[in-house]
C-alpha cells in the first residue's frame, strides 16, 4: 500500500504557540516531546517542546497532511533541518509579546528559507501586547521585498490554523503553477 | 535531606552537587567510562565530570534531551512506560542516556564509555544514581 501523505513544519519563538497549533488542528492524539523548562527567562511556561511534536489532519480532498513541531529554542537548531527535510512548507508562528519580535521574525526566516522557502507567517498572542503595533510586521516583510502571506492569529483556534494551512498550499500551488509555466515556455 | 522550593525552576546547588559526585563515583568506578554529564531535561548543561574533553557539551545535552524526549514519546506509542534509559551501541565505544525522573527538576545523565566497558555493572551504577539523585528532590 502507498499512502499519500504531506508533511508541513510548524517552526518559530518558544513559545509562538506551535504545539498548541497542532493540538487545535489535529485529529489524532499528537505525540509529544515536552520536557519541564527551566528556562524562565526566555519564557514562563511550564513545558517545553524538545523533540518532535506530530499530529494529522485529513483535508477535503482526502490528502492526509503530517503536522510537524519543531523547538523553538536556538540549541535545538541541530533538529529543525531534519524535521524541514520533505516537507511542503513551514508554518511560522512568532509570539508579538516577546520583546523584539522583528528580530526573531528575520531570525527565524533566514534560517528556515534555506530548508523551504514556501512559508506562511503568524503572529500570535497578539491580545497580550496590546502597545506594540501589529503594522510593524506588513513594514518588515514590505521593506525587504518579501512576499510571505502573514496572518494574526490564535494558535488555539483550529479554523484560523487551517487557514494557515490552506494559504501555505495555496502559495505552493501558485509556486509549482509558475514553474511548470516557465518549462512550457523554454 | 534537601530543601527544594516547588516553584523554583532550576535544581539548587544541593541537588546539583549530589548529582555531580554521583557522575564522579560513575567515572571513577567504572573502568571504560570517560564522560558523564548531567543536564536537565529540557537540555541545559549542568554539571560535567570527564576523563576525556568532548567539544560542544552543550549541544549534546540538547542532543540527548532531544533524544531520550523523542524515544519516550515512541515508547508510550507502543503502551510501554517510561524510558528508563537508552544504551547506544557503536563500533567504538557506547552512550548511555538515562532518565532521572526527579519530582521537581527532572534530569538526563548523559554516560560515554569505551567498546569495553562491562555494560551490565554500568547500568547497574546508573540506575543506583538516578534513584538517588531523584529521591534526593522528592525530599
Amino acid at each position: 500500500m502507498i499512502i499519500q501523505q504531506y508533511k508541513i513544519v510548524f517552526a518559530g519563538s518558544m513559545g509562538a504557540g506551535k504545539t498548541e497549533a497542532i493540538k487545535s488542528l489535529s485529529e489524532i492524539p499528537i505525540l509529544e516531546t515536552e520536557a519541564f523548562n527551566t528556562d524562565v527567562q526566555s519564557h514562563q511556561k511550564t513545558q517545553t517542546t524538545v523533540g518532535i511534536d506530530y499530529g494529522e489532519i485529513t483535508l477535503d480532498d482526502g490528502i492526509k497532511i503530517g503536522l510537524y513541531g519543531t523547538p523553538g529554542q536556538s540549541r535545538f537548531d541541530f533538529i529543525w533541518s531534519v524535521i524541514c527535510e520533505g516537507a511542503i512548507g513551514v508554518i511560522l508562528l512568532l509570539d508579538h509579546n516577546s520583546p523584539n519580535p522583528i528580530n526573531e521574525l528575520e531570525s527565524y526566516l533566514e534560517t528556515f528559507k534555506n530548508y523551504n522557502d514556501n512559508i506562511v507567517i503568524g503572529i500570535t498572542h497578539i491580545d497580550e501586547n496590546k502597545e506594540s503595533s501589529l503594522q510593524q510586521y506588513r513594514h518588515w516583510i514590505k521593506e525587504n521585498g518579501l512576499s510571505y502571506p502573514l496572518f494574526f492569529i490564535d494558535a488555539r483556534e483550529q479554523e484560523q490554523i487551517l487557514m494557515m494551512v490552506e494559504s501555505l498550499i495555496a502559495s505552493l500551488e501558485v509556486k509549482v503553477g509558475l514553474t511548470s509555466q516557465g518549462n512550457d515556455h523554454a | 535531606m534537601l530543601s527544594i522550593p516547588t516553584q523554583k525552576r532550576t535544581a539548587p546547588t544541593q541537588l546539583l552537587q549530589l548529582a555531580k559526585t554521583e557522575a564522579h563515583n560513575i567515572l571513577m568506578n567504572t573502568r571504560g567510562v570517560d564522560f558523564v554529564m548531567i543536564c536537565s531535561s529540557d537540555g541545559f548543561e549542568l554539571a560535567t565530570v570527564s576523563h576525556k574533553n568532548y567539544h560542544n557539551t552543550t549541544k549534546l545535552a540538547a542532543v540527548s534531551s532531544s533524544i531520550l524526549a523523542m524515544v519516550t514519546a515512541f515508547l508510550k506509542e507502543i503502551q510501554l512506560t517510561g524510558c528508563n534509559n537508552i544504551t547506544l551501541d557503536a563500533d567504538n565505544g557506547k552512550a548511555i542516556l538515562t532518565a532521572i525522573p526527579a519530582t521537581h527538576h527532572p534530569m538526563v545523565m548523559v554516560t560515554l564509555s569505551n567498546k569495553e566497558v562491562l555494560l551490565g555493572q554500568l547500568l547497574y551504577s546508573l540506575k543506583k544514581a538516578s534513584q538517588l539523585i531523584a529521591e534526593a528532590d522528592g525530599e
